[in-house]
């Protein structure tokens, strides 16, 4: 009797069961021909595996302590499916509510006055027409209970005016240029290197704490109903910061 | 054109969480460290995209770590969440909402650039192999790819949702029905 596939596979990958472990062996060192089956599954079995290895593409590193982290645990991957159709849905908006003159706009500042009404207090994407320059760009974010918006790098030119408003979402438009947006919990990055644009960030007063850095530096904190900055609100309330170093 | 993206930022995440001994997060880390590159491998495989691969992976570990204790079966329980949720993403097409709405590739710029013979190669290989392994069956296929990361047969079985003792046969089968198909293919090498 010769060793059948399943004798041959799991002495190919030493899964054999105690109980014909011994007789397995044996029969292989006595059987020419088991030997041979062996020897090619050992070969087939590598030729597979290798060829597999040309779908691999290089791993992205992750830390695994990101990955435990409360954010990441109860908010970075909560229901994928949702989260992407979310994703997709919401950045379409986003790009619709920025687009110049969008019925978007005031459509979402009526439902917004509305829901408000009957539930004060409640976080609500309800912006109101707010005066931007014709060619913006914009992102909006709920602020939750910190929130940082970073530019990049410094600017050739170009300032960022902050003024506060009585809406419920942190608004970020782009004036008179290019740069991209990324929102993650509590972080706003504008990816602003080489723009020569300038940005109008406007701040809910109810918004815990937002703070607004050029890299490292600290250009502007609204913490409460406290406002750090190194300049003073102009006649129309805009805080005006160079983006210049 | 800029990208803009909408994101509401959550409020009280904290307040969810549970407690978690020091000695589970020792043991995830461990199980991580040792297992989170073969899972993304294998969801790689049998994705073709390795972000959204990695994506799956890094969800089937959160899974795992907010479980808050190890199941008695920690590889097969990751591997039948990782490839439930392949399933689920690739059955709503979410998963390539997804891709249309992050950053893709960003390590691919960093990553040394394969040899030039090695890469020529591979380029040729892939669409091959590619082809092969979305005509196996699902189980098949499934099998293949946890016993090249070296799972063992009990992890197989469980995950699979097979007998320990048919998982030898079934491999072997599977193997021959990739080098049967692979090699029926014009050019095949």
């Amino acid at each position: 009797m010769h060793l059948d596939e399943g004798q041959l596979q799991r002495a190919l990958h030493r899964e054999l069961r105690a109980s014909e472990a011994l007789e397995v062996s044996q029969h292989l060192r006595e059987c020419d021909s088991c030997r041979r089956q062996l020897a090619e599954a050992r070969s087939d079995e590598t030729k597979v595996f290798d060829l597999l290895k040309v779908l691999d593409h290089a791993p992205r590193p992750v830390d695994v302590h990101a990955l435990m982290a409360p954010s990441a645990v109860a908010y970075r991957v909560p229901q994928m499916r949702w989260a992407a159709a979310l994703f997709l849905a919401v950045g379409l908006a986003g790009v619709a509510f920025a687009m110049p003159g969008s019925p978007l706009r005031q459509w979402l500042s009526d439902v917004g006055a509305r829901v408000s009404r009957q539930a004060p207090g409640r976080p609500l994407l309800a912006p109101k027409a707010a005066p931007v320059a014709a060619d913006t760009m914009g992102v909006a974010v709920v602020p939750g209970g910190l929130l940082l918006v970073e530019f990049v790098s410094p600017q050739a030119e170009g300032s960022v005016r902050v003024r506060l408003t009585d809406d419920a979402v942190v608004e970020l438009h782009t004036l008179r240029g290019v740069a991209s947006f990324e929102s993650s919990e509590g972080r706003l990055l504008v990816q602003n290197p080489g723009a020569l644009a300038s940005y109008d960030l406007l701040v809910p007063r109810s918004a815990r704490r937002v703070e607004v850095r050029l890299g490292a530096e600290r250009l502007f904190l609204k913490d409460g109903a406290r406002i750090v900055t190194g300049t003073s609100a102009d006649g129309a309330d805009w805080y005006v910061i160079s983006l210049r170093r | 054109m800029p990208r803009a993206r909408l994101q509401f930022a959550p409020h009280n995440g904290a307040s969810a969480l549970t407690h978690r001994s020091s000695a589970f997060e020792g043991q995830f880390v461990a199980l991580f460290q040792e297992h989170y590159p073969r899972v993304a491998r294998i969801l790689d495989r049998l994705t073709g995209e390795p972000d959204a691969a990695a994506d799956l992976a890094q969800e089937a570990f959160v899974r795992l770590y907010k479980r808050g204790e190890l199941p008695d079966a920690p590889i097969a329980w990751l591997v039948t969440v990782a490839f439930n949720l392949f399933r689920n993403s690739k059955n709503t097409g979410a998963r390539r909402l997804r891709l249309m709405t992050v950053e893709r590739g960003t390590y691919s710029h960093s990553d040394p650039a394969p040899a030039a013979d090695a890469q020529l190669e591979t380029t040729e290989l892939q669409p091959r192999v590619r082809r092969v392994l979305d005509a196996l069956p699902e189980r098949e296929r499934q099998l293949l790819l946890l016993r090249a990361e070296g799972y063992s047969y009990r992890d197989l079985a469980i995950a699979l949702d097979l007998q320990e003792t048919s998982v030898g046969v079934l491999l072997a089968r599977a193997k021959r029905a990739f080098k049967e198909r692979y090699e029926g293919q014009p050019d095949a090498s």
